[in-house]
């Protein structure tokens, strides 16, 4: 699929524009399709998406680092605005529903009081972790009538990256392979990882739609510390092009100065005095900078088509020449979303602990810390839909646009005689 | 003042990383927000 952002001036920002031709469906669902993009003021034309305050069924999400979850020490999370506990004991990590179905009481402030339970602080019901079932009600005694007959949801739950991932699904459905949900790139080779995981306001879909938004970072982020010494475009002529899962932004053309009539040029001499020029062959396809430097071999072994893409259910990746950055946009509930930003290098070695030091020493504070930090002011800020919608802004449209797809396929997966 | 910035201040520092090494380590270990791993296949 390929849409370009080139879209007709009688087009741009009128509210009943037309979304940009797609090029992947034809027949009926394509015409089922346009028949829903009479305008962009609202989501309707997206009704899968706008119905996911909450998040998307059907996928794992990341919560919390491995380490966190220690045996004896419950966590509690919210997930798609879902409170679960998180218990390790001798048979592994588990998730169940935090709710005692007695009289309501988080389990996450109860305690271990048997290998492979967990009880509730106020009466002792104990529930198997593995399988969530009433296994002894402590204040009933040991013959409690009740044992057996209760139970609460348990979650498919998994680690892999030193984090915690949840399947979120719908009752009995088997989860997919974690690992199908893993970025390609990390599967099968050794990495440095540095991460960084917040509980940020904002629903989710407005900070994925933030990460893959075309236009922000130029503007938004042009002082932050991350940025402060490098050039950025003033705008790029931009195309999506969608290659398996990952919905790539593809720039054609890159302009690091602009005149803009009855103004003048932009940006000022005040805001590119201490910036490294960029290069002079103009359009680079490995960050977005104008940085000449030669990719990591892994890096450039994937050929990849652009610097930033995005996949489902909300994973933004930003190739740069030495790492890729990732950001999971992890639904919390509908005023919140939790931030999962990680950063992967493959250097090995003595490498590697320069790319630990320079994670913890500068990385953190000022790319997962101050710059991030402009994205979720942002975030929390926006006040969307209604909307209208510019050019670049059909890095959104288009993701929208993806998510209905992979609604949609799911939805004919779970109910094939639908 | 020689003495002290060639000896005694590398010295002091090196001390203090020592001494602190244990508490850092099991500070980003378990660090809720921000960790650093190596994912070995």
């Amino acid at each position: 699929m390929t849409v370009h952002t080139d879209v007709p001036a009688r087009e741009r920002g009128q509210t009943d524009a037309p979304a940009p031709e797609r090029v992947s469906h034809a027949g009926e669902e394509e015409k089922r399709r346009k028949a829903r993009y009479p305008g962009r003021q609202t989501w309707a034309a997206w009704p899968a998406y706008d119905a996911a305050g909450l998040g998307f069924r059907g996928y794992w999400y990341p919560v919390a680092w491995s380490s966190n979850v220690a045996a004896g020490r419950p966590v509690r999370i919210t997930l798609c605005g879902e409170n679960i506990v998180l218990v390790r004991d001798s048979k592994g990590l588990h998730a169940l529903y935090d709710r005692c179905p007695h009289r309501g009481v988080p389990l996450s402030t109860g305690t271990q009081e048997f290998d492979g339970s967990i009880s509730c602080p106020y009466h002792g019901w104990t529930f198997d972790t593995s399988t969530g079932r009433l296994g002894a009600v402590i204040t009933d005694g040991p013959d409690s009538p009740i044992c057996g007959k209760v139970s609460v949801a348990t979650y498919p739950v998994e680690e892999l990256l030193n984090l915690v991932w949840v399947y979120m699904g719908v009752d009995g459905e088997e989860p997919t392979p974690l690992l199908d949900q893993i970025p390609e790139e990390l599967r099968g080779v050794s990495f440095n990882l540095g991460g960084r995981i917040k509980v940020r306001r904002g629903d989710w879909r407005l900070t994925c739609e933030n990460g893959f938004d075309e236009g922000h970072a130029k503007f938004l982020h042009r002082n932050a510390m991350w940025r402060r010494f490098k050039s950025m475009p003033v705008w790029n002529v931009t195309k999506l092009e969608q290659r398996g899962r990952w919905l790539f932004r593809v720039q054609t053309e890159q302009h690091w100065t602009a005149e803009f009539p009855g103004y003048g040029s932009w940006p000022p001499e005040r805001e590119s005095r201490w910036r490294i020029k960029p290069s002079a062959d103009g359009t680079q396809s490995i960050s977005n900078t104008g940085n000449p430097k030669a990719p990591h071999p892994h890096i450039a072994a994937q050929d990849y088509p652009g610097f930033v893409s995005v996949s489902m259910p909300g994973v933004l990746r930003v190739v740069y020449p030495d790492f890729i950055h990732y950001e999971f946009y992890v639904p919390y509930d509908a005023d919140h979303h939790r931030y999962v930003g990680l950063m992967v290098n493959f250097d090995s070695g003595f490498r590697s602990l320069l790319f630990k030091a320079k994670y913890l020493g500068f990385v953190r504070w000022f790319f997962h810390g101050l710059f991030a930090a402009q994205d979720a002011w942002m975030v929390d800020e926006t006040d969307a839909p209604p909307e209208r919608l510019y050019r670049p802004d059909v890095s959104l449209t288009t993701w929208r646009s993806m998510c209905e797809d992979a609604a949609e396929e799911r939805t004919a997966r779970l109910n094939p005689t639908a | 003042m020689t003495r002290i910035s060639a000896f005694i201040l590398p010295a002091v520092t090196v001390a203090f990383a020592i001494a602190t090494y244990p508490t850092v380590r099991n500070f980003l270990a378990n660090n809720t927000r921000t960790q650093v791993h190596r994912i070995n296949v």
